[in-house]
């Protein structure tokens, strides 16, 4: 029988490992993929992975007044990831680095039954938001990320992100209208 | 609905979140504006991508271990509580005083070196008493009425409590180094 959360993060916070190695099963895509979206390499997506639950064991104390699990763990993984990128300066990365993080983001959109030329267009679309993501500020970034790319409600993002939901729709506005302004032609 | 508004709730329309009624509201707007129906169709298409992005995925070999490792790095973590040495903490950042107290230091010395004291002239009005002849120090209580630009005198205003220190005799009201208001009280008509 599928356990719900709130159960899982009772028995882990009372000692119980199988609880907590269950919500790394179901947490684990989640936090590993905003990494590798925020840093755009595995190795420092992995090290994110591993770091965000090693931190959530430490802190299963604290999960006692916490009201939002989701909202919790995400926020040690982007505390993590955003010091992280502060700390690795991601221009100077060398060209192996730059290698491993091109290859697993291979921009291959779902085209369903879209023809050639719709591919291609798709595929450049693809790429192009890839970089111009890129090239949001940190904060602007992980808010679009969580949001638009993984899916997460504001509510969830403003515990992730430590601010209010203003903030998190404010942030989005902006970064969304970046996005819309380096796009430009592609989304009409 | 206006524009500026469509922009406000945008997000919430576009995940489905706006009200039954807020909704209709930015329909009739979209409408009726070609800009704003540009702006949710850019948005839209945007926001579709976004969630189209393939998820990052380094294969099953990777995913099938990783329950294990965190469990055993956060046991050892645990017996040692030793932290990683490349573990980032988030520093807190110093306030800058280096730029602050030379900045505080010209403020001061800006507002000292004010030739026009226009506020103290305005509390001061023209009940002043004359520093042509004192030098040293002077102290009292006057009540200061307010007048129109006809010269009609209105109730009193304030009431100011003052110390002067004369640096030297012969200076206008306003050339004086320092004026120290003592107490400033609204008057409510029985000064």
């Amino acid at each position: 029988m599928t356990k719900d959360i709130k159960d899982l993060v009772k028995g882990f916070i009372n000692g119980d490992q199988e609880a907590f190695a269950e919500l790394v099963r179901r947490y684990k895509r989640k936090v590993y993929s905003l990494a590798f979206r925020m840093l755009g390499n595995h190795a420092d997506a992995d090290e994110v992975t591993q770091e965000t639950f090693v931190r959530l064991y430490e802190q299963r104390e604290n999960l006692r007044t916490v009201g939002y699990f989701t909202g919790f763990l995400l926020r040690i993984a982007t505390n993590y990831t955003i010091d992280l990128l502060r700390k690795r300066n991601r221009h100077h990365l060398s060209l192996d680095d730059e290698t491993e993080m091109t290859l697993p983001l291979q921009l291959e959109l779902s085209m369903g039954a879209a023809g050639p030329d719709k591919e291609i267009e798709d595929d450049e679309l693809g790429v192009m938001i890839a970089q111009a993501i890129d090239r949001l500020p940190p904060k602007q970034r992980m808010t679009l990320i969580l949001h638009d790319v993984e899916g997460f409600d504001k509510t969830e993002v403003a515990i992730a992100m430590g601010c209010p939901e203003a903030t998190v729709r404010s942030n989005l506005h902006v970064a969304r209208a970046k996005m819309r302004k380096w796009l430009g032609k592609k989304l009409k | 609905m206006k524009c500026r508004q469509v922009q406000f709730y945008l997000t919430d329309y576009l995940s489905g979140n706006l009200s039954l009624n807020d909704t209709r509201d930015f329909e009739e707007h979209l409408a009726a504006c070609a800009t704003c129906r540009l702006l949710v169709q850019e948005e839209r298409k945007l926001v579709t991508t976004l969630r189209g992005l393939p998820t990052p995925d380094p294969g099953e070999s990777y995913w099938s271990g990783l329950e294990q490792t965190i469990l055993e790095k956060a046991r050892t973590r645990a017996a040692s509580n030793v932290y990683p040495a490349a573990s980032p903490q988030r520093k807190r950042r110093e306030f800058p005083w280096r730029l602050a107290i030379p900045l505080a230091a010209s403020l001061a010395l800006f507002f000292l070196s004010l030739e026009d004291n226009r506020y103290l002239e305005r509390m001061l009005g023209t009940g002043f008493p004359s520093a042509t002849s004192n030098a040293g120090e002077d102290s009292g209580r006057a009540t200061y009425n307010q007048s129109t630009r006809s010269g009609e005198i209105i109730e009193p205003d304030f009431q100011v409590e003052y110390t002067l220190l004369l640096s030297a005799p012969g200076l206008a009201p306003r050339n004086l180094l320092m004026v120290e208001i003592i107490n400033q009280t609204e008057s409510e008509g029985s000064l």
